[in-house]
């Protein structure tokens, strides 16, 4: 084999006086708000006052224990965990039935697509929680759980759920969010099925496998490949659509900043400093989405 | 090898089917006999993949009957997987697994349908893999195989059902020329080996040594059915001869 010279070495990547310019006008955009704030609204920044509210000292032992605002951050973080795996399952059946070859079951999760995602989420929220939650809720006698049974008063419940007296409010505002999210899951579930080809369809009905079987060893884990990164962006999405379950008096990070906002006066701080807890919890679950990625594609490439 | 008290293996009588107006199968008639191989060929467009996949219903038919081993096979019949696991189909894309190794390829269809051991399974399709000479590649993945390789894997997970017969669609026409001669070679050996075969093929080399019968197709039609050298010798309809003359000249 003949040496061949190596290919030069790529341009180097560098910021352009364009660039720096565009920097400065932000920065003075920036730096104009920060002006018309301090100068002309004339606020008086007390950071301590909301800061309180994230965690505080125990009277009682002493020690430093969750606040409000952190017990939001982390019923924020149980809906959105329990709504994933929820809305998951819903999406994964519906987005199943978008596929399948029964006219009533398309039908049935092509409605239930279209309904979700040509109301507004705020209004689908109204109607399920007055309509839906309040009567059938009631019924099924998840009103008044038995907070004292050894099932609800215990570490695990109170770690996955909360606090048992709320168990009501957050299951309705879980089933409320997964609802909504699902109908998102159940279109990123249909085009990962029919990304399948078409050939891979005929050769396991070639083999004369089940439509079972074929769902399971074929189309699906092959559909999971392409559908992960869409359905992580999805999650992502739903953590920050949580916010909105606020309005049914869910008590999660925006509800009970809303109440820090209105009781401290201190609305700059607080929405801030909620704004950076949703932040840091989105862009924490992004980069280890991306990592993952990363590597299911490394394994991927054989 | 011919079993004349059993049934033919296929049974296709004034079989027809449409695509919205367009007729892509027309009054279709032929019986396959057991230990028979039947070479389908005629023009693009004129049904011969359509009608192989008739068979295992992987396209249904709308009027006419079809037989396959004695049953009855009717568009969107209940059980149609006993039916497909008695016929294997090799096709022109090969359609393997890609996100299985090769020998769970294989394995997949006897441990799923037949309800057999993994070890037992693994030892079948070991089997196969070597009869198709490719025992070797057993732990690859289908992408890291040639389309020749690829295309004797499909062969071997087709046989792994241990199927009463087999259907090819095409199966080299997505080939580099240098690879179809080992998937022919293949195909032969089953062939002497007794297995039922109907072959959709332009490989008239192929269809000479093999076929019993030959059966030109054109618009959905059966034109000519005849002995392989009698069909490329002296074809008696004259849409026979011009396609031969067509598959000469290029």
């Amino acid at each position: 084999m003949t040496r061949r010279a190596l290919p030069p070495a790529p341009p180097p990547r560098r910021l352009t006086m364009v660039d720096w310019l565009l920097f400065a006008l932000v920065a003075a955009v920036l730096a104009y708000v920060v002006w018309r704030v301090n100068a002309v609204l004339v606020y008086n920044w007390e950071w301590h006052r909301v800061l309180r509210f994230v965690v505080r000292v125990d009277p009682d032992t002493g020690q430093w224990i969750a606040n409000l605002l952190l017990q939001g951050l982390f019923t924020t973080i149980r809906l959105a965990f329990w709504g994933t795996i929820l809305a998951a399952i819903i999406g994964l059946i519906m987005g199943y039935w978008r596929t399948c070859n029964s006219l009533a079951l398309r039908i049935l999760s092509r409605t239930y697509v279209e309904l979700i995602r040509n109301i507004p989420p705020l209004i689908f929220i109204f109607i399920f929680y007055f309509f839906i939650a309040s009567q059938i809720f009631p019924a099924m006698g998840l009103n008044n759980i038995n907070t004292s049974s050894p099932w609800v008063d215990n570490a695990f419940f109170r770690f996955a759920f909360g606090d048992p007296r709320l168990f009501t409010n957050f299951l309705t505002g879980l089933i409320c969010l997964a609802l909504f999210e699902a109908a998102y899951i159940t279109e990123i579930v249909r085009a990962g099925i029919q990304s399948v080809q078409k050939g891979q369809w005929e050769a396991g009905r070639a083999i004369g496998l089940s439509r079972w079987n074929l769902l399971r060893d074929i189309i699906f884990p092959q559909a999971i490949r392409k559908i992960l990164p869409p359905l992580a962006g999805q999650f992502i999405t739903l953590i920050k659509d949580s916010a909105i379950i606020s309005l049914i008096s869910v008590q999660e990070l925006t509800f009970l900043a809303t109440e820090v906002a209105a009781s401290t006066t201190k609305v700059f701080e607080t929405w801030i400093l909620v704004g950076a807890m949703y932040f840091g919890l989105c862009y924490f679950f992004a980069f280890v989405f991306a990592r993952l990625e990363e590597r299911a594609g490394r394994s991927n490439h054989r | 090898m011919k079993d004349t008290n059993a049934p033919p293996l296929v049974e296709i009588s004034a079989l027809c089917k449409w695509y919205g107006e367009f007729s892509a199968l027309y009054d279709i008639n032929l019986t396959v006999a057991r230990g028979e191989k039947v070479v389908i060929c005629g023009p693009s467009g004129s049904g011969k993949s359509t009608l192989i996949r008739c068979i295992n219903q992987l396209e249904e038919h709308q009027q006419g009957t079809l037989r396959v081993d004695g049953k009855d096979v009717r568009p969107g019949m209940k059980g149609i997987e006993a039916i497909r696991r008695e016929v294997g189909m090799v096709f022109q894309s090969f359609n393997l697994f890609p996100h299985m190794t090769v020998l769970d390829n294989l394995v997949l269809g006897p441990v799923r349908n037949r309800g057999m051991s993994r070890a037992k399974a693994r030892e079948l399709a070991m089997g196969y893999l070597e009869k198709v000479r490719i025992a070797e590649q057993a732990d690859k993945y289908p992408p890291q195989l040639s389309g020749g390789q690829q295309q004797r894997v499909a062969i071997a997970r087709a046989l792994c059902m241990q199927p009463k017969i087999m259907l090819f669609d095409e199966p080299t026409s997505a080939l580099d020329p240098e690879m179809i001669a080992g998937v022919l070679d293949v195909m032969e050996t089953l062939a002497r080996d007794g297995m039922t075969m109907i072959v959709v093929t332009h490989e008239m080399g192929f269809a000479r040594r093999v076929a019993d019968r030959v059966v030109f197709m054109d618009e959905g039609e059966i034109v000519e059915v005849a002995p392989p050298e009698e069909f490329f010798t002296a074809p008696r309809t004259d849409r026979a001869a011009q396609f031969l003359s067509q598959l000469l000249a290029h």
